[in-house]
Parts: structure tokens; sequence; C-alpha cells
């Protein structure tokens, strides 16, 4: 047998896992995204998207309108207002950029509005001047007016990294908007990278933004190499709006995880009240990586977490987050 | 921007006889067509000729097969095609070269006791199909991704929302696996 009779089998094989293959390998995150507030029902390999999906998604009820002076300061607001999320949060003032990058699509008038940044992420907040009867927060009925949004980073050198992104459209001030979302894997750093987004109407019309990120975001990785259960959780990763917990095994194995406590001894839980977000994964649960098993598990910091029954997110400065309790033990990172 | 047929009208020009099915089914599938034959052949004059081969196979044949999937049997096809060429080149000893990474890395998989299997083995289908039953959803699609659709490691990420390095821990298992499903032949 030769390498070739092998690929003249694979060839032959029956249609249906070509289809199912296809179908997965198809059905890119751009598309998820587009849809996102639509679409709740993600595949569990697929929990980034899940859980951006959800946080665009599903936090509507508890918009709040807070009055905050100054420019940026009220866009950090209206930023955290479509997260459910009421407090204004000064570590979050900086992170707002403001950027007014305008193109004119046929009759309306498309705008780069800011960027919120983050390390490895970059949520960029996009107007248009199509007005929309809807009170505001995020849309979850088709509009009649839509665009396709695309955006990444252009890394030099060729390099082509796997990302995260999609549009979620909402309702500000009686105007449709979108809320675009750029994630990298926690490695990334985008700050100094050239960003790309293109945003087309459904008649063609095109236009291109691009600019160059000249930011330094704040992040940190705490070792912990500490046993749960057998399971060594090994690092967290934070930066300013998402917690990574690392964990690895020799076999396959399930965390839970069950709250942080914040320097003030506040303990907030993950959306334990929320069944869609809980179902998204309260837990660690390992992957076979060839050597052993690993979990990467995903905390967004800007609307996850709550106290215990309420329902009112909070967005959390890593830099307050005293421990961490995994399967009923607590264990301190700083 | 123009229009995209579905693939039951593409079909259609086909059974119609129109002189623009080929054209349409080039515009829809053309690019991936000639992606999976650049994977498997290394030389572009080759996967271009592989790339003709197909299109006058779909001429001929669509008609009458009338295919549910059009895309995996267009895909299909040219995978047929360009294994055809790429065993010619073979056998003419041109093969240093067109070798492809993606073509050596399966044919890692094949047990040194196998290696001299000369007669056809009618069998190793079903083998295949056996191993993929076994396998997540997840994990099929990025052994098909890899070895039937023939895209990199990085695109297989990018599609999946997963990182590259998951990806490659993911095949390289698969890769250990499947040598062993197939040494498991004689049982």
């Amino acid at each position: 047998m030769k390498g070739l009779d092998l690929h003249n089998a694979m060839t032959e094989i029956d249609e249906s896992f070509i289809k199912e293959a296809d179908q997965i390998l198809t059905n890119s995150r751009v598309c998820e995204m587009t849809n996102a507030t639509q679409e709740f029902g993600g595949r569990k390999n697929r929990r980034k998207s899940f859980r951006i999906a959800l946080i665009a998604a599903c936090l509507t009820a508890l918009l709040a309108g807070t009055v905050v002076a100054g420019a940026k300061a009220l866009k950090e607001s209206r930023f955290l207002e479509l997260f459910g999320t009421k407090e204004h949060a000064r570590e979050l003032e900086e992170a707002v950029i403001t950027k007014d990058l305008t193109a004119k699509l046929g009759n309306v008038t498309i705008a780069v509005e800011d960027i919120v940044v983050d390390k490895h992420i970059i949520y960029a907040e996009i107007s248009t001047d199509y007005a929309l009867d809807e009170p505001d927060g995020w849309l979850h009925e088709a509009c009649e007016y839509s665009l396709e949004i695309t955006g990444e980073a252009v890394f030099a050198v060729d390099e082509k990294y796997a990302c995260f992104r999609g549009a979620s459209p909402f309702c500000r001030d009686g105007k449709l908007w979108y809320l675009y979302v750029i994630e990298y894997v926690d490695g990334i750093d985008l700050g100094h990278e050239k960003m790309q987004l293109t945003v087309e109407d459904a008649e063609n019309h095109k236009a291109k933004f691009e600019w160059v990120n000249n930011y330094t975001a704040k992040s940190e990785v705490i070792t912990v190499n500490h046993e749960v259960d057998g399971i060594t959780v090994t690092d967290i990763r934070f930066s300013l709006t998402e917690m990574v917990i690392y964990a690895k095994a020799e076999q396959e194995f399930t965390l839970r995880f069950d709250y942080i406590r914040l320097d003030d001894g506040t303990v907030l839980y993950y959306d334990e009240n929320n069944g869609m977000l809980s179902r998204m994964g309260g837990s660690l649960k390992g992957s076979d990586v060839g050597e052993g098993w690993e979990a990467r598990k995903f905390f967004t910091l800007l609307s996850g977490f709550a106290e215990k029954d309420s329902r009112e997110w909070q967005f959390v400065p890593y830099e307050r987050i005293q421990s961490i309790c995994i399967n009923g033990e607590e264990i301190r990172i700083r | 921007m123009e229009d995209v047929l579905t693939d039951n009208q593409i079909v259609e020009l086909f059974q119609s006889g129109s002189d623009s099915a080929l054209n349409e089914l080039r515009k829809k599938y053309g690019a991936q067509m000639q992606r999976i034959a650049e994977s498997i052949l290394a030389d572009k004059r080759d996967a271009e000729e592989c790339l003709n081969d197909a299109y006058l196979g779909a001429w001929k044949n669509i008609s009458a097969a009338a295919p549910d999937n059009l895309k995996a049997y267009l895909f299909r096809m040219t995978r047929y095609c360009a294994f055809k060429r790429l065993r010619t080149n073979l056998a003419q000893k041109r093969g240093g070269h067109v070798l492809t990474t993606s073509y050596e890395e399966l044919s890692e998989c094949i047990p040194e006791y196998r290696m001299n299997e000369t007669e056809q083995d009618s069998k190793l289908k079903e083998q295949i199909e056996e191993y993929l039953r076994d396998l997540s959803k997840e994990k099929r699609a990025i052994f098909l991704g890899r070895f039937w659709f023939m895209y990199s490691v990085a695109e297989i990420a990018e599609r999946l929302g997963r990182d590259e390095k998951y990806v490659s821990n993911q095949l390289y298992n698969l890769k250990k696996q499947f040598k062993k499903h197939l040494g498991r032949k004689e049982g």
C-alpha cells in the first residue's frame, strides 16, 4: 500500500462525512457572529463564539442610564451599557480611543466612531445614520438595512493567526450601530498592529477603514500551578476585559468554576443565575492535546460577574481579583 | 458583484446543455477546486491541467449524475484528477518535487508492515470510514479538513475558531490514532 492508495480510498469515503466536515469548516465564525443576536445554539467546541454571542445577545434587560461627565467617560459608559453593566468603570476610560473614520455607502454614512482596546481584543463601535424606531439596545430582529463587516489585524511578515470576529447590531439614539469584535488568542498583542475593517451593504457599496494601533494594553499572567482534585490549574491570564484560566492533567477532566473573590472580600459568581450563561460553562473541560489534556477557559470581565442571586453584572478590574474558587477550593492568587 | 447561482440551477444548466453551465460552475467553485488541485500537485501547471480535467469530467457527467451535493461531487472529482496525475508523475519519477505536505503526512500513517501490500485493498475505504465514525465531529472536521479538503493547519484553525497549536496537536494525535487503526487491519 502506498500513500496514493490511502488518498484514493480517502477520496471515496461516504459523502455524509464530507458534507458534515464541510458544514463545520464552512460555517465560519464571521457568519456565526454576524447573526450573533439570533443564534444562541453555539456548538460546544466553539466556546469563544458562543461566549461572545451571549455577551452580545442576552443582557439587554439591564440597560441603565448613567450620566457621567466627560466624553471619554460617556463613551465608556455607553459601551458598558450595551453589556448591561451599570456602573462607571474608570479603568475602561483609557481604553476608549476615538476614531471618527467615516465613509458614505450609498445614502448612508458609516463611521468607525471609536474602538475599545484590549491586549488581544478590539471592540469597534460603528455608527450609521440609518434611522430606527427602536429602543436603545441590541437588535434581535433582522433590520431592513444591514452591513456585512469584516475586520482583522494585518500582521507583519505574512503571519496569519486564527481570530474570532463578528458584528452585533444595536440601536443607539434611534440609529443603527454595530459592535464589531476582533479577538485573537491571548498570546497576541494588538497594541501596535495595523487593522483593517471593511463594511459592505446589500447593494455591494463597500468601504475600507484602516488604522495603525498605538496603545499599550495592560495584562498580567499569574502562574498558579495549584492542584485541584488531581488537576493542575497552571496559569491565569488577565487582560482588561478577559480572564483566561488554564489547567492540565494526564487524563480527561472537568473542573467546576465557582467564583472569584475581590480585594474587599466581595464574592462574584459567573452568571450562575442565568441559565443560558451557565450552560456555556462554569467549567474547565480538558481537550486531548496529544500529550495529555488541557483546558483553557475564557471569562469576560465586562459583564459576566455578579453577586450571588443578583442579575446586576459588574465590570471587574482584574487587579482586584484576590482568589478564584474551583471545585470548591479557593486558590489565592495575590 | 456577480450573482451566484444555486447548485440546483447549475445542475439544470448542465442538463439543458447550456453554454454558461461551466462558467457558472467555475464562478462558484473554481477557486476552491483550484486550491485542492494545488494542494495535491505542487506544480502550478499540473494543477491547471488537473483542473481542466475536472471541468471536463463535470461537463461529461453532471447531467446524468445530478449530484445531490454538487460541491462534494466536484471536490471529489478534483481529487480524483489530481491523484491520477500525481500517480503518473510519481511513475515517471517526477515525484520528488510534487509531493505535498498533506500527502506525505497521510502517507506516514501507513503501518510499516502494510507498505508492501501490492493488491488494491478494497477494505481500506471501510477502514477509514470506521475510523472516522469513532471521532467527535470536530476531530472529524480537522482530519478531513487536512486530508480531504487539503486545508492548511492555519486555515482549519481559522475556520474552527481555534488556535493553530490546538489544531496541530489534534492532528498529531489523530494521525497517531489513524496509524494505529490501520495497523489493526489484520485483527
